[in-house]
């Protein structure tokens, strides 16, 4: 049986304090369950919200078919979440608006069945996204799947997020994407956020390995890589998330 | 390149609107009958300011972040700041200060949907800070002054800042002499980012089409209506992509200008002109 070992990096927009950092990340390896959402930040309180997000996906994936019900229950937790009694006027007026949030969720297992029904091992994988955080799976040094986006020029400034807010929501799911696929030992997932996801894009084009010294990468090193990045211009000012799952 | 400064608590912008009260302003928008252009004005006023404050909330927890100073300035019978309530007196007050400190709250009923097709009306609070008033002549060249001695201080202590947006909302001509020279002076106060970028609305009094965002004066019907173009500043590219949005015919020499306009167009334009390139 396939075991998953996994690394989580992340980092706020330059300028901004770690509380600040509006993506969100989960992973419970044992299981086989990771997942990564970015929060809109002219939103209320969609660090909240997808923080709420991945945890659930972690904790209890949704199959596409039910992912209407399941959000149905995320917002109850959201909406837990606030004091709503000691709102302010403009805050009550940002939050009855809602949060908004993008997110990509991998579970593995034999099957989607499995998958849904709690199973650990691996073997095969199912992703489902929400907006334009992407994952990659790659296989002896080439990446055999780019999810949702396939290429930089894919980015938008408006992606598909899911809402505290149903009827919004019910737009969105248009935009839901489903993969699937198998995985083998010495596999390696990655799960990046845009900013990141579309420099990783982008270095595909140009030919280049981005992932080529991240087997053994610390946190310093990712931190290093980011700030240079933004430095340079090659990537937008913006949270990032990095999730590394390798298949053992 | 100038006007790319994102606007961060540590780096604010700032808005200020000069806002003519002259007697005129008691006369409805031409061809709306009913309230007056004072009142009416009042009103995307103050929607305005709400939508400010709501724009900078994120979290319960910290509340509304300081990205912008504001400050709404008068002119008519008196010229100078016309906040009400606590911050009376005030030129320039952080927004977080603005959603705290409204003259009064009114209650209003609005339409949403009910997530079934229909419609429910709701209550909300509707915070004023700005009251109408229509009276006596037009000192928009000492208006412009008085931005100029306001603004001065804040460009030097923000250098790294967006630069301040000045929007003027006039229904007529100065009355104390040619307001483009103290609009000149005015619109060279710059930070790194860029010059002061000055707007010009002008409140239609006739029924007719409103000029939008023109790039030349053709189809400007008089004097005045050329001078308030040729004191407004040319639409930076973020605002002209928003304006784009809007779906507004824009070119690249499109000005901050709107003449005859309606309500309607008012708040589009308060909207379209305070739009951030991106707030941190």
């Amino acid at each position: 049986m396939l075991r998953l070992r996994v690394q989580a990096f992340h980092l706020p927009k330059e300028g901004n304090r770690l509380e600040e950092y509006e993506d969100a990340w989960a992973c419970d390896a044992a299981v086989g369950r990771l997942a990564v959402a970015d929060g809109a930040s002219d939103a209320f309180e969609s660090r909240l919200w997808a923080r709420t997000l991945v945890q659930s996906f972690v904790r209890e994936p949704p199959s596409p078919e039910e992912l209407m019900r399941w959000l149905e229950s995320r917002i109850a937790e959201w909406k837990a979440g606030i004091d709503w009694a000691r709102l302010p006027w403009y805050a009550a007026e940002k939050a009855r608006r809602g949060a908004f949030a993008t997110l990509l969720g991998v579970a593995f297992g034999q099957s989607l069945r499995d998958v849904t029904e709690k199973a650990s091992s691996c073997g095969h994988w199912w992703a489902l996204a929400v907006g334009d955080a992407c994952l990659f799976q790659v296989r002896d040094n080439e990446v055999i799947v780019r999810f949702p986006l396939q290429q930089a020029a894919d980015f938008s400034t408006t992606p598909p997020l899911l809402s505290t807010q149903p009827d919004y929501n019910l737009r969105s799911l248009e935009a839901l994407r489903v993969c699937m696929g198998e995985c083998r030992p010495g596999d390696l997932f990655i799960l990046a956020t845009d900013a990141l996801a579309a420099w990783f894009l982008g270095e595909l084009e140009a030919g280049n390995h981005p992932w080529g010294r991240w087997k053994e990468l610390t946190s310093q090193q990712f931190h290093w890589l980011v700030r240079t990045l933004r430095r340079r211009g090659k990537m937008r000012n913006d949270d990032v998330t990095l999730l590394l799952g390798w298949t053992e | 390149m100038a006007y790319t400064a994102e606007i961060s608590r540590q780096n604010p912008s700032c808005i200020l609107f000069l806002i003519d009260q002259s007697g005129s302003m008691s006369e409805p928008f031409g061809g709306e009958p009913g309230r007056s252009k004072a009142e009416r004005l009042a009103d995307a006023i103050n929607r305005l300011l709400f939508e400010l404050s709501i724009r900078c909330t994120k979290d319960q927890k910290e509340g509304v972040r300081n990205y912008y100073e504001v400050g709404v300035i008068g002119y008519g019978p008196r010229v100078g700041p016309t906040l009400g309530g606590k911050l009376a007196g005030q030129t320039l007050v952080a927004i977080r200060d603005v959603a705290d400190n409204p003259a009064r709250v009114e209650e209003r009923r609005r339409k949403v949907e009910d997530g079934t097709g229909g419609l429910v009306e709701e209550t909300i609070k509707f915070p004023i800070w700005f009251d109408p008033v229509a009276q006596d002549g037009t000192p928009m060249c000492e208006a412009l002054r008085l931005a100029h001695s306001i603004l001065e201080p804040w460009v030097r202590k923000h250098p790294d800042s967006f630069p301040p947006i000045v929007i003027n909302i006039t229904d007529g001509e100065a009355t104390d002499g040619d307001p483009r020279p103290p609009a000149e002076v005015l619109r060279q106060l710059a930070t790194q980012d860029g010059n002061l970028l000055l707007f010009n609305l002008h409140l239609s009094s006739q029924p007719g089409r409103p000029i939008l965002y023109p790039e030349d004066e053709t189809g400007l019907p008089d004097e005045y209506a050329r001078q308030l173009f040729q004191m407004s500043s040319f639409l930076p590219p973020h605002i002209r992509e928003a304006a784009k949005g809007e779906g507004y015919a824009i070119g690249p020499q499109s000005r901050g200008f709107v003449f005859n306009a309606d309500i309607v167009e008012v708040i589009k334009f308060l909207d379209i002109g305070t739009r951030p390139k991106g707030l941190r």
